[in-house]
């Protein structure tokens, strides 16, 4: 790969053509301006004089390495010549004025290759025509006669044309009719599939890179905000007067409570959790601004949640958990079944709120001038975030300019553009100077969208031959919307079965974090299964292999062939992760070793990967926790880039590790306990596992999300392991809170916990 | 409030520059939005996560939690530092390895390799699980603890 790293990065900073703002700075720094004779196809490449091609990225990268996966998606219909791409960010507002040209443009759910492999392709194939008519139209060859490839038209008798020399001419063509376009044959990639090199590689080792947080423009101020610290809660005052004569101190701003922008398309039932009331001090540096806003008398009216704590959410939960709730799915007769079971066994599992905490802290900057607003921050959601700033800076939507720069860890927590709507009622209060806005990470962990608290009560009823035969499952959390995909969209047909599902109003708003309601409630239903083998006496890869039976869905069942296809991909994974990691040779003492197994199927149209997993871990007896092996066996369909997709497998499993380790976030008078990563831990090397294996398993499917569909399942695994090493049964997280001693022939255990310790 | 503004000369990747902050100003904003060296990260301020690290006259300093004017006289290191093109033997190896995802940690991150690498020819995993405490939120530690061993296998 001979790629110029250096120009790539520029071209990622540089304006999107077509864009009729005034703009004079981009990204991070002063845009090289593109070439008079640079020539826009399509919307989605700028060819260059110099034949290198800019690539408009319709997705934000926040590690997952869309911007080189998704140019290999384009380039390789395109026929490009790799080393002469340059990715740029897409421009929400040309987008906007194309009637959404660019697809998809929320970074969420782990949908880039899902949702843009075909539009990118066919866009790729679209304008390579386009360019092919030009050059017939040239050189007076039928269109037929010529072939393309490396950036180049090669004409009968090797005669070749640069796409650049063809491609002010082929602007002027229409753009084929799809249906009159014929995509490869996917046996003739060379870029799709292939372990391509991320083109953003150097820079991230260099720290060239410009995240949000880098963005720097003349005669910047800074500020820094504190938002309500308990959740809900109104600005009552502030003394300015107390900090006016502090050095660099420009101001004080008061940022009103409003939206904070969908949280995901409409379509995909994004919705808007609203930010509260905040103060920002701006001063001309950050840390001037972070010491006067210290120093600043503020005066909160808490609000309704003035007294709400994790511990009385809980409480109230658990009193809910005994009532009936609404049924969500129900089949057969599940009080009379359980009834006639040989064994009843029950158990409640909760999950506290939690934190995505991506390593990139909060930023926005915005710029307020006679020509309009301009606007940089690192988001999953730049479209919104542009409509957001417009909105709140009551412009019209071609009067701002909002640049995508590169996000350092989005996780869910940046789908939510409250700190842009903050940014520009900053803007707006000082108008003329450009604003950067930075949340110190305490200001991240007090004022995040954490996923719901939940609470998960089981019955299940087995036969005299361990069969599963009733199943209930009752499952209330905090605010959230409609996630009763996660009890009740199981793979399983048990005979009688009811799932209820109820929610209710919780402090804060809710947001996506990694993995999202998978993470609670494969591990819940995972977790009670593995309790229902332990006391039949069985495998659990033997009951979860009975439980995925194509036998039990009914006949009559509404998208029968999803639930069939779904059992097939969860026990070839299944079957294939209890090979390559040895499960049926059992461990020494002190060790044990857990098995899961899932999708991310939301609902039947929904498309999925398919994850299994197995974990290893050595308990010492005194507290001590270690996790030997994880395995992973991952079908996602058609694989882009197995590199990068590896990388997101890694990624979850330490996610994973964290998220069981340390999750959670506890609320203590509406107020957030834990400040910083004092607070709350992550894995880090110490408590990283270090051995890995990951299998993809090879595919022609649609290629399906790879983010985070390893999350739940090497947590699962890794909690019933505990059980399977002699530990306790792990029904609440975080294991920080847990002992995990032994267990005692009487259940009472002897040591506190300590997770993170080596042995 | 308190604290005083001064001018201060730091000595950084090998060249003096000079800046004027308020005496109590950690290194990492110096260096960040005075010096406009932004290779150096901010995530969480208190010393916990590693993103702000630097090479102080050979040891690994969080620049987040020491004052610039601490740093006078010493010789500072930044990611900026290490090579002109990425070329660096530990960049290298990270490149070869590939590990960042979002890149956030990943200067704090070649910056620790670095200063380990510098003390010890070949750092076992116990040395690196000691000596590397940075957070990488996207989980590329595998990865990190397999290019610390190639850049040491690797070094001529
Ligand atoms: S920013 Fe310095 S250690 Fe986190
Ligand atoms: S690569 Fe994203 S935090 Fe480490």
């Amino acid at each position: 790969m001979n790629t110029d790293r250096r120009s790539l990065l520029k071209s990622i900073a540089a304006v999107s053509a077509g864009v009729v703002f005034p703009v004079t700075m981009t990204g991070c720094r002063v845009a090289d301006p593109k070439p008079s004779d640079s020539v826009e196809l399509f919307s989605w490449v700028v060819m260059m004089p110099d034949n290198t091609v800019r690539i408009r990225i319709p997705q934000s990268d926040i590690g997952q390495g869309v911007v080189t996966t998704l140019s290999q998606v384009l380039a390789e219909e395109l026929d490009l010549k790799w080393s002469s791409i340059r990715p740029e960010f897409f421009d929400p507002l040309t987008n906007l004025k194309r009637n959404n040209v660019y697809v998809y443009t929320c970074t969420e759910s782990s949908w880039s290759a899902d949702r843009l492999f075909n539009p990118m392709r066919m866009a790729g194939a679209q304008i390579r025509q386009m360019l092919l008519t030009a050059a017939a139209r040239r050189s007076g060859f039928d269109v037929a006669d010529l072939r393309t490839e490396e950036s180049s038209i090669i004409l009968p008798g090797g005669g070749r044309q640069s796409y650049a020399e063809v491609a002010s001419a082929a602007s002027h063509i229409a753009p084929p009719h799809p249906s009159r376009v014929k995509l490869k044959d996917p046996a003739d990639y060379r870029l799709i599939g292939k372990p391509i090199k991320r083109l953003d590689l150097v820079p991230k080792t260099t720290g060239k890179l410009e995240y949000g947080i880098d963005v720097d423009l003349p005669g910047m101020l800074y500020a820094v905000v504190q938002q309500s610290p308990v959740y809900g809660g109104k600005l009552v005052s502030f003394d300015e007067q107390a900090i006016a004569k502090m050095p660099g101190v420009v101001g004080v701003v008061r940022i009103a409570a409003g939206p904070c922008g969908l949280n995901g398309p409409l379509a995909d039932g994004g919705e808007d959790y609203g930010m509260d009331d905040a103060v920002a001090v701006v001063a001309d540096s950050f840390w001037r601004a972070r010491k006067a806003l210290l120093a600043l008398p503020i005066e909160w009216d808490d609000g309704e949640f003035a007294h709400t704590s994790s511990e009385s959410i809980m409480a109230d939960l658990v009193s809910r958990a005994g009532r009936p709730q609404p049924v969500v799915r129900e089949a057969g007769d599940f009080a009379g079944s359980i009834g006639r079971a040989h064994r009843v066994i029950e158990a409640d599992y909760s999950y506290p709120f939690m934190d995505a905490m991506p390593l990139e802290p909060i930023n926005c900057t915005a710029w307020l001038n006679s020509d309009g607003l301009q606007v940089w921050a690192s988001t999953q959601f730049a479209q919104e975030a542009h409509r957001l700033a417009a909105v709140t800076a009551g412009l019209p939507p071609e009067r701002v300019q909002f640049n995508l720069p590169y996000v350092g860890g989005g996780f869910g927590r940046r789908c939510q553009n409250e700190y842009v709507s903050q940014a520009v009622q900053i803007a707006k209060a000082i108008p003329g100077k450009p604003i950067k806005m930075i949340w110190t990470r305490e200001e991240m962990m007090a004022r995040g969208y954490p996923p719901p608290i939940t609470i998960s009560r089981f019955k299940a009823g087995l036969d005299e031959k361990g069969n599963v035969i009733a199943w209930f499952n009752r499952v209330i959390s905090g605010t959230a919307p409609d996630q009763s995909y996660g009890p009740a969209r199981l793979p399983h047909y048990v005979p009688n079965l009811r799932i209820e599902y109820a929610r209710v109003k919780t402090p804060q708003p809710f947001g996506w974090m990694r993995g999202v309601a998978f993470t609670q409630h494969v591990w819940m239903n995972q977790g009670f299964q593995d309790e229902l083998a332990v006391a039949a006496g069985r495998d659990p890869v033997d009951l979860y292999m009975d439980l995925l039976d194509e036998g039990s869905v009914p006949t009559d069942l509404k998208g029968r062939d999803v639930a069939i296809r779904r059992i097939r991909h969860m026990r070839a994974v299944l079957k294939r992760v209890c090979q390559i990691a040895d499960w049926e040779t059992p461990l020494s003492q002190g060790r044990g070793k857990g098995v899961s197994v899932s999708d991310f199927s939301y609902w039947d149209t929904y498309h999925t990967g398919t994850a299994s997993s197995v974990v290893e871990v050595t308990l010492d007896g005194k507290g001590g926790l270690r996790v030997d092996h994880v395995y992973v066996v991952m079908n996602c369909g058609r694989i882009l880039n197995p590199e990068v997709v590896r990388g997101q497998v890694e990624g979850s499993i330490f996610w994973a590790i964290t998220t069981a380790l340390y999750g959670k976030i506890t609320l203590k008078d509406g107020r957030v306990v834990q400040r910083n990563f004092q607070d709350h831990n992550v894995a880090r090397l110490a408590t990283a596992c270090r051995n890995i294996v990951v299998e993809l398993v090879e595919s022609d499917d649609h290629p399906a999300g790879v983010g985070e569909d390893a999350v739940p399942i090497v947590m699962t695994a890794m909690l019933n392991a505990i059980y399977d090493a002699g530990g306790p049964r792990i029904r609440s997280l975080p294991l920080s809170d847990h002992v995990l001693s032994f267990r005692k022939q009487d259940g009472s255990d002897a040591l506190p916990g300590k997770p993170s310790g080596n042995l | 409030m308190g604290s005083i503004m001064m001018r201060i000369e730091l000595k950084i990747n090998g060249s003096t520059m000079s800046a004027e902050v308020d005496d109590d100003t950690p290194l990492l904003w110096v260096l960040r939005d005075t010096l406009k060296l932004k290779g150096t990260k901010y995530g969480c301020g208190i010393g916990q996560c590693g993103a702000c690290t630097v090479i102080v006259d050979g040891q690994t300093a969080r620049s987040c939690s020491l004052a610039a004017t601490a740093a006078v006289g010493l010789e500072v290191t930044t990611i900026e530092g290490l090579s002109a093109n990425g070329d660096q033997f530990v960049q290298k190896a990270w490149q070869d390895i590939r590990v960042p995802q979002c890149g956030y940690c990943q200067s704090g991150m070649i910056m620790a390799a670095t200063a380990l690498l510098g003390k010890k020819l070949f750092p076992t995993d116990e040395d690196i699980d000691r000596e590397i405490t940075n957070i990488c939120r996207c989980g590329t530690y595998d990865r990190i603890r397999a290019a610390i061993h190639a850049a040491a296998n690797g070094r001529t």
